[in-house]
């Protein structure tokens, strides 16, 4: 099969009058909506929806993946800004980005996203090129077996992630598993920890958590003292001053390049893969690094790195949607939806018979990137000023604004109040010291975790030995118990042989 | 570690201690929910497996904080770096209680009459602003969020019973 | 004030215009009597981009014409689409809320758990327009070539045959627990929770068989799946050479059907006239097309129909599980 053949196709479409203004129209109201606090990419995608129902394939496709990539970047953008998050692969993104807005650096923190994610979304489209629908079997190689080793190593990743006590994450990984339980059972389908409330049936909803965790539970932090006058953030106001500086940039650098490829690798796997992608690129910056005490204390490399691996993972994840018609996360099924009602089905016929559209997609996927990125370094000195209102004022909006958006996702006003519950939750949290990101870590894969390793058991009848028969989640569970056992091994050591100079951390 | 604080804090100790009845009340009903059936685990072992974890890490946080071993607060908490002076409790009360109290408001009176309720409360009561500007940032504020959401998005936002908005 | 000619004139055409567009409506509204004089909505008890979201969707498209009113369409698939179905219930019979319908809250979910509403008495049946199609499959490399000898192998090797499913409790699992108990066999099932991730492990050869509905499709297409059986009661013309479990000599099929219905005790003419609209609407070649993308199967049941089935299924469903001992009766 001629690759770059299929990939010239792709600028053939992608670049087509109609194709670019959709895909314009597409990242321009994704930004616009998703910038909203508490609208991340599944809660927009799903309200333009029914826009796109009117278009021809190609072009909806095409405008729902800029809606896609738009969102994204708008969440990104509340998670810098505000601290909310709005999807899960953002939560990362809150912790050293929201840091360095705090330290008057919320320009080069919205701009190294961008960059990041222009470079991951090239690294991407030239994996798709390269190796494109060759990787479509990766997708099902990955059984209940090897997502539950692959989402074990994923939660000892987690407790990597918080700055704070290794102990009090793990608590909070406890929490959150255990709040992953609440609904269905997914495999006999009995109810657990409902009380009988029927919305609890479905479980708690990730985005409202987030929301209340982080955004409701920042406007309470906020109000509970007085803000020192001098202490007002001082954000420059001219696009130079925001732009990432060079000094940015070579730090910057590396991290973007093994989140690109981080990201693309785990994000051809449906499931948690963009997820875990997000913050295994941060671990992996704050191991790497010779200054890691600067993590959570708004480091570029902890905002550049996961937002390169989340843009990168979000566009492999098109590789087994329309390759082999399998939707990774919801947004994908929802783009599924849009192209069965065109009549096509997303699957292995689609490279056959619809060549034009699955090359012009990934094709405007980049194209989609770049028009981001045009658009908005203009808007970063408007972004900026947002922080210059004054608390009094931000604060009420932003809860207008998540109650809105808790609202919108089911239209239904109990997920206002389970936010509300949360929001207070949060706030004592942040009293007890204890951190909500593992926390809410935790939830999106305990849900994996648990359907997948009851499969696993069912399929290997009861054993547990089929976690070690597969060689794929063999590999992982090994790789997962090294990284359990290394800083054991480290602490051992260092407590047998005194520290030679400085003091010990 | 040198700057280790002798007292734990109240606070502390207390959620460590509300996480521990949680995750006790959670495993025992998970016992209830059966943990293993026909050769397979049931319902109830995942959620027992993971309520021990979160005990079992809570226990040795707690032993921590009484070892004077808990940590630095700043971490936590990026806000009080910026803040000062004492608690509002007053303040803080009417936030939590305006976005507790919002969706009950919401049903009867619907959304535009509920968020000007809630708006009001926060703007006037809690954070004490002047009658001009908070016309002003409620009524920019409910008419954006209702043009956005009701009418450009399509979201059928609550009416209430009076089926304004 | 000043006004060309021009201008005059198109303004005196455009109140033309308007002045009888508005007889014209209004005489209209008059002869089918006063319903619908206002929007009507239409709850859709699942997440948007599902089968179900997008046929209703395009019914609805093609109904609006038919009813002179435009039909707003609201998702709520909390609590597993039970919150919207409670919330339709107890809703005004004006005719002006509607849901849609289907056999997975109406018939099924009350056998499984406690539901709050009544699916025969709390509901008004207006039409039913189609149903899903469920298959039983195994990969194209697979050692059983029909259905017999797949349930032969399950029969001699005991909970060893796995089966993927999307849930415990869908139509497609009750289907083949049924073959399996009706056959002496003891399958394995393997729920995903959707169709699509099941037919992903069944090709990456992590179960060794599925039970899904049309998503299978285009991997019969591209020769990697086949399939033994259908569960509906004729073949599906997509796939005019896959028997019926009836043809294999079992002496039922599994209907999963969908349809629109609204709260009890709406008013027999605007019953009617809702019924006429949603039944014309199955003609318009937008919303066939939709079934047929999606394959789907698309049969009208009137409004008399429709409660006849509902009320057939609930029993049915309700036999099913019971013999099978799962959902509310798992215990007993």
């Amino acid at each position: 099969m001629d690759l770059l053949g299929g990939l010239a196709q792709g600028f053939a479409v992608a670049l087509g009058p109609s194709a670019l203004l959709h895909c314009m129209i597409g990242v321009v109201i994704g930004t616009a909506i998703g910038v909203l606090p508490g609208l991340g990419p599944t809660a927009t995608i799903s309200l333009l929806l029914p826009i796109t129902y009117r278009l021809d394939p190609v072009s909806s496709v095409i405008m729902l993946s800029g809606i896609y990539y738009g969102a994204m970047y708008g969440s990104s953008i509340t998670a810098i800004l505000v601290r909310i998050p709005g999807e899960a692969a953002s939560i990362v993104t809150c912790i050293d980005g929201y840091e360095m807005a705090r330290r008057g650096r919320a320009g080069p923190a919205l701009g190294m996203s961008a960059f990041g994610s222009f470079i991951a979304g090239i690294v991407a489209t030239i994996g798709i090129a390269l190796f494109g629908p060759m990787l479509s079997g990766v997708a099902i190689r990955f059984g209940p077996a090897e997502y539950t080793a692959l989402v074990a190593l994923g939660l000892i990743l987690v407790t990597h992630v918080s700055g704070g006590s290794v102990t009090r994450s793990l608590v909070m990984v406890g929490l959150g598993l255990l709040a992953s339980t609440v609904g269905l059972d997914p495999i006999v389908g009995s109810e657990r920890f409902t009380m009988g409330a029927l919305f609890l049936q479905d479980g708690l909803d990730i985005a409202i958590m987030a929301m209340g965790l982080f955004g409701v539970a920042e406007v309470l932090a906020m109000a509970e003292r007085s803000l020192k006058p001098s202490e007002l953030l001082a954000q420059p106001r001219r696009t130079r001053d925001l732009l990432p500086t060079r000094a940015d940039w070579r730090a910057s650098a590396a991290p973007i390049g093994r989140g690109s490829l981080l990201g693309f690798a785990l994000g051809l796997l449906p499931g948690g893969g963009a997820l875990i992608a997000s913050f295994a690129s941060y671990v992996m910056e704050k191991r790497l690094s010779r200054t890691p005490e600067r993590f959570g204390t708004g480091a570029i490399e902890g905002v550049a790195g996961p937002e390169s691996a989340n843009n990168a993972a979000a566009q492999a994840s098109f590789v087994p949607l329309l390759s082999l018609g399998i939707p990774s996360n919801v947004v994908m099924g929802v783009l599924m939806g849009a192209l069965m009602i065109h009549g096509i089905t997303p699957g292995p016929m689609l490279l056959q018979s619809q060549p034009a559209l699955f090359w012009g997609v990934i094709v405007s996927m980049f194209v989609g990137n770049l028009m981001l990125i045009v658009l908005n370094v203009p808007l970063l000195p408007l972004f900026v000023a947002l922080l210059r209102i004054p608390q009094r004022i931000l604060s009420p909006l932003i809860l207008v604004f998540c109650v809105v958006g808790a609202y919108s996702l089911n239209n239904s006003t109990t997920d206002i109040v389970t936010m509300g519950v949360f929001g207070v939750l949060g706030w004592l949290m942040r009293k007890a010291r204890l951190d909500p990101a593992p926390f809410l870590l935790a939830f999106v894969l305990g849900g994996l975790f648990e359907r997948s390793f009851r499969q696993s058991l069912l399929i290997g009848g009861g054993s547990p030995m089929i976690f070690l028969q597969k060689p794929i989640s063999a590999a992982l569970l090994a790789a997962a118990a090294l990284l359990l056992v290394l800083p054991l091994v480290r602490w051992g050591v260092r407590r047998l042989r005194p520290a030679p100079t400085g003091k010990a951390s | 570690m040198t700057d280790a604080r002798a007292r734990p804090a109240p606070g502390d100790v207390a959620a460590l201690l509300v996480i521990l009845a949680l995750v006790a009340a959670a495993g025992q009903r998970s016992l209830a929910y059966g943990l293993w059936s026909y050769g397979e685990p049931g319902p109830g072992l995942f959620p027992l497996l993971v309520s021990a974890v979160a005990a079992f890490f809570a226990v040795l946080a707690l032993i921590a904080t009484f070892a004077g071993a808990g940590p630095a607060e700043a971490e936590f908490d990026p806000e009080s770096a910026q803040q000062e002076g004492p608690m509002l409790w007053g303040k803080i009360a009417l936030y939590a209680g305006v976005v507790l109290a919002w969706p009950w408001l919401m049903v009867p009176l619907g959304f535009v009459v509920s968020t000007a309720i809630a708006l009001f409360v926060v703007l006037r009561l809690a954070e004490r602003m002047a009658w001009a500007p908070t016309a002003a940032v409620l009524v920019a504020a409910v008419g954006l969020s209702w043009l956005v959401f009701d009418r450009l998005l399509g979201v059928p936002l609550p009416h209430g019973l009076l089926g304004i908005g | 004030m000043t006004m060309d000619r021009r201008q005059f004139v198109r303004a005196l055409k455009t109140t033309a215009l308007a002045v009888g567009l508005s007889v014209l409506a209004a005489s209209g509204a008059a002869a089918q009597g006063a319903f619908p004089s206002k929007p009507i909505q239409l709850i859709i008890p699942f997440a948007p981009g599902g089968a179900t979201d997008l046929t209703s969707r395009a019914l609805a498209k093609a109904a609006e014409a038919k009813l002179g009113q435009p039909i707003a369409i609201i998702n709520k698939p909390a609590g597993g689409g039970a919150v919207a179905m409670q919330e339709v219930s107890r809703a005004q019979p004006d005719g002006y809320t509607l849901i849609n319908f289907t056999a997975i809250q109406a018939a099924i979910a009350p056998h499984m758990r406690d539901v709050p509403y009544d699916p025969v008495k709390g509901f008004t049946p207006v039409m039913l327009y189609g149903a899903f199609n469920t298959y039983v499959a195994v990969r194209s490399d697979s050692p059983y070539k029909s259905l017999a000898e797949l349930l032969d192998f399950a029969k001699k090797n005991p909970r060893v045959l796995t089966s993927g499913i999307s849930v415990i409790g869908a139509s497609s699992h009750l289907g083949m627990a049924r073959l399996a108990s009706d056959s002496g066999a003891q399958v394995t099932f393997v729920p995903f929770g959707g169709g699509a991730p099941a037919i992903t492990a069944l090709l990456g050869r992590h179960v060794s068989s599925a039970v899904t509905s049309g998503e299978v499709l285009p991997h019969v297409k591209s020769g990697d799946v086949r399939l033994l059986a259908t569960l509906m009661n004729k073949r599906a013309p997509e796939t005019p050479e896959v028997p019926t479990v009836r043809e294999l000599g079992f002496a039922w099929d599994i209907n999963s059907w969908l349809g629109i219905a609204g709260p009890p005790g709406i008013p027999a003419e605007v019953l009617s006239r809702l019924e006429k609209a949603f039944l014309e609407a199955m003609e318009d070649a937008a919303f066939k097309k939709s079934m047929t993308d999606l394959a789907m199967v698309t049969a009208a049941s009137d409004a008399a129909q429709a409660r006849t089935q509902i009320e057939s299924d609930v029993q049915v469903f309700g036999d099913i599980l019971k013999s099978l001992k799962m959902g509310r009766y798992t215990q007993n």
